[in-house]
């Protein structure tokens, strides 16, 4: 038996998701990469499929990409649950676009890969059930793929070793003033997550905003010399950019990789520094609150079991020295 | 000149809400036009009998009007509040017998003073409409006579000088994993008056814990040998004694007296230490995070700032008031 983690990812990429992948495929020491699902999110998922193909070009991998759900699972239905979502985009002064995700990763030719000929949810399901080992599953975007799973075979749960979750937020939001956006988008396949009984490892804004790369790493990036370089170089710019336009955070000119925190805390938990376990619930009631991510944080003995590993800080140095050290080994 | 500050307290007595009605009317600094109660901690008709007790107590002219006697809308849909998640229960064991933090009766001579006619929210409209000098609501229990006044007449914001409101929380709860108990208790009253316009102070469980008073703040109450410190000495034992049963305070020793800080904030804004301008509004969606007084921390709030919210406040300057407006009788 290998000593290495068997791992699925689930991405809606996205320039972080991009980045988590190929923290994750440039890691085969320490991860074996089953699959990576694709999901509706950052961009509708025929986009995030070509992505995720033209970054799995990109490293010249052979890892399956599986197309996974259109929509979430019902908050669509309600067009008034879209309408409290802060600004995703504003026109910089030449009039370009400034976004955290282009529409496609244009620094990338177009895929020569094609995704497998099946359904992320069935693939997810059967990848879980005839595995032996337990698998880690790694969702980064909203969790529509993973719900409907373990809504259309619960036994998945007990093929899941642990959910390493990039969602929510304690303490810090982003597209309302409750919520952030993977949880924000799809609310109930959240809390169905939330109530599988599976461990779960949650990242939600309050530690990915200090999961970050600095122009100076983009500078670093560039020097490598590789197309791979080039390409985390212009996403930290990118994402430099749009954080500071649309969203100031804490430290000026830094892009979050929040996805990459769950990759890079699988390779090494000591870059979390600041992890409780506690019971987190969705509010999915469509109001002010939709999409929240509810940690119980009083005193009193718990109503509900505890649920969660919630990461509430990150080293921020050991982020960005396991990026630098793993984004730079490959050749091209 | 009379050049105190003129509040109307609006309360659901209540064990704090009794320390903050001694607190009211015993400072010099203000005048209290008329004490109103409202449904919460208890049914309308125990937080009624509760404020007049603590009037007569005092012997106080101050007239008490009778409020609301539940939330405006939040308990049409019978399982919003009865069926609300993580809600936590009202009774824990202490020392062999089953405590709450409010009983149903203060214990203090029943009430021969009686309520005012007019409704407590038709005092409010009239009242804040007719005075020459703006007046200070100041709300410690569920919201709703507030919100049925600025419904009845919004124009009284202008002539209302702040509201200060115990209620929320930012980042500690206590009815619910996401909800205090009087926001929680009638949340569209409570988004009412956050949208109304008005001045508005937020004082939640984050500001009110932070100012718990100690076991040794008893001691000194009742060292007064004043009626005032004496009561306040037993409200907070039985405080402190229910807040430890239910492992909701930091200590053992230790509880909020939360509505008391807002009469202090009034006198002495000071006694707040941490107060940030945000954008607050409530959720009302019925949901998990019904109820919660939801704070937009973010750099680029949607929408406009509305509501002072402090976040910290000074223990020893809360106490050392109390004992000095108890310390006469």
């Amino acid at each position: 038996m290998s000593d290495k983690i068997k791992v699925i990812l689930d991405c809606d990429t996205g320039s972080d998701d991009a980045v988590a992948i190929c923290t994750a495929l440039l890691s085969p020491e320490k991860l074996d990469v089953l699959g990576i699902c694709t999901v509706n999110g950052n961009r509708p998922v025929p986009n995030t499929t070509e992505n995720t193909l033209r970054v799995k070009d990109l490293l010249g991998s052979d890892v399956p990409v599986i197309r996974g759900c259109y929509c979430p699972m019902v908050k669509s239905l309600d067009p008034r649950r879209e309408v409290l979502e802060t600004a995703h985009s504003a026109k910089g002064e030449d009039g370009k676009e400034i976004t955290y995700h282009a529409e496609y990763l244009d620094c990338l030719p177009p895929s020569h890969s094609k995704p497998l000929p099946m359904h992320a949810v069935t693939w997810l399901i059967d990848t879980l059930m005839n595995s032996e080992e337990k698998i880690t599953v790694v969702p980064v975007g909203p969790l529509t793929n993973i719900a409907m799973a373990l809504r259309l075979e619960p036994r998945i749960a007990e093929h899941i070793e642990q959910f390493v979750i990039m969602g929510g937020g304690h303490l810090e939001r982003n597209s309302t003033a409750a919520a952030e956006f993977n949880i924000w988008v799809d609310p109930e396949a959240a809390q169905i997550v939330f109530e599988s009984g599976v461990k779960i490892v949650l990242m939600p804004l309050d530690a990915t905003h200090r999961a970050y790369l600095t122009p100076e790493d983009s500078k670093y990036f560039r020097s490598l010399g590789t197309k791979l370089g080039d390409f985390i170089a212009q996403e930290i710019d990118d994402r430099v950019e749009a954080y500071n336009l649309l969203q100031p955070l804490h430290i000026p000119d830094i892009a979050p990789m929040h996805d990459a925190l769950c990759v890079a805390y699988l390779l090494d938990p000591s870059v979390i520094t600041d992890i409780r376990h506690v019971r987190v619930d969705v509010d999915f009631s469509g109001g002010l609150c939709d999409g929240e991510t509810v940690v119980d944080t009083r005193l009193i003995p718990p109503v509900k079991p505890k649920n969660c590993y919630l990461c509430m800080n990150t080293d921020s140095d050991k982020f960005a020295s396991m990026l630098r050290d793993i984004l730079s080994r490959a050749k091209n | 000149m009379d050049n105190r500050r003129k509040v109307i307290l609006d309360v659901d007595t209540g064990s704090d809400d009794a320390v903050a009605i001694m607190a009211a009317v015993c400072a010099p600094e203000l005048e209290v036009l008329g004490i109103c109660s409202v449904a919460g901690n208890l049914p309308i008709d125990n937080t009624t009998e509760n404020t007049l007790r603590v009037v007569q107590m005092l012997g106080a002219d101050v007239p008490v009007y009778r409020g609301a006697s539940g939330p405006l809308v939040a308990q049409l849909n019978p399982l919003r509040q009865d069926m609300a998640p993580r809600k936590k229960p009202v009774f824990v064991e202490s020392r062999g017998r089953m405590v709450r933090v409010h009983n149903e009766y203060l214990d203090l001579p029943a009430a021969t003073i009686k309520t005012q006619d007019l409704p407590a929210a038709m005092f409010i409209v009239d009242t804040v409409r007719k005075s020459k000098e703006k007046v200070t609501l100041l709300p410690v229990g569920p919201l709703t006579n507030i919100a049925l006044a600025l419904k009845l007449d919004p124009t009284i914001v202008n002539n209302i000088d702040e509201i200060i409101i115990m209620g929320g929380g930012h980042a500690v709860f206590n009815t619910t994993s996401a909800a205090e108990f009087n926001i929680w208790f009638d949340p569209e009253a409570a988004e009412i008056v956050l949208q109304s316009g008005a001045n508005i102070t937020l004082l939640p469980l984050d500001a009110t814990h932070a100012a718990s008073l100690s076991l040794d703040d008893a001691k000194a109450l009742r060292g007064l040998g004043t009626k005032t410190g004496t009561f306040a000495a037993e409200l907070l034992e039985h405080r402190i004694e229910v807040f430890s049963a239910m492992k909701q305070a930091l200590r053992d020793d230790i509880a909020p007296v939360h509505d008391a800080l807002v009469v202090c904030a009034a006198i002495d804004p000071s006694v707040l230490t941490d107060v940030r301008f945000m954008r607050v509004d409530v959720d009302c969606g019925g949901g998990y995070a019904d109820g919660q007084t939801l704070c937009d921390t973010r750099a680029l709030p949607t929408k406009p700032r509305n509501c002072h919210v402090a976040l910290d406040a000074d223990p020893q300057k809360f106490a050392s008031m109390l004992l000095k407006y108890f310390s006469k009788s």
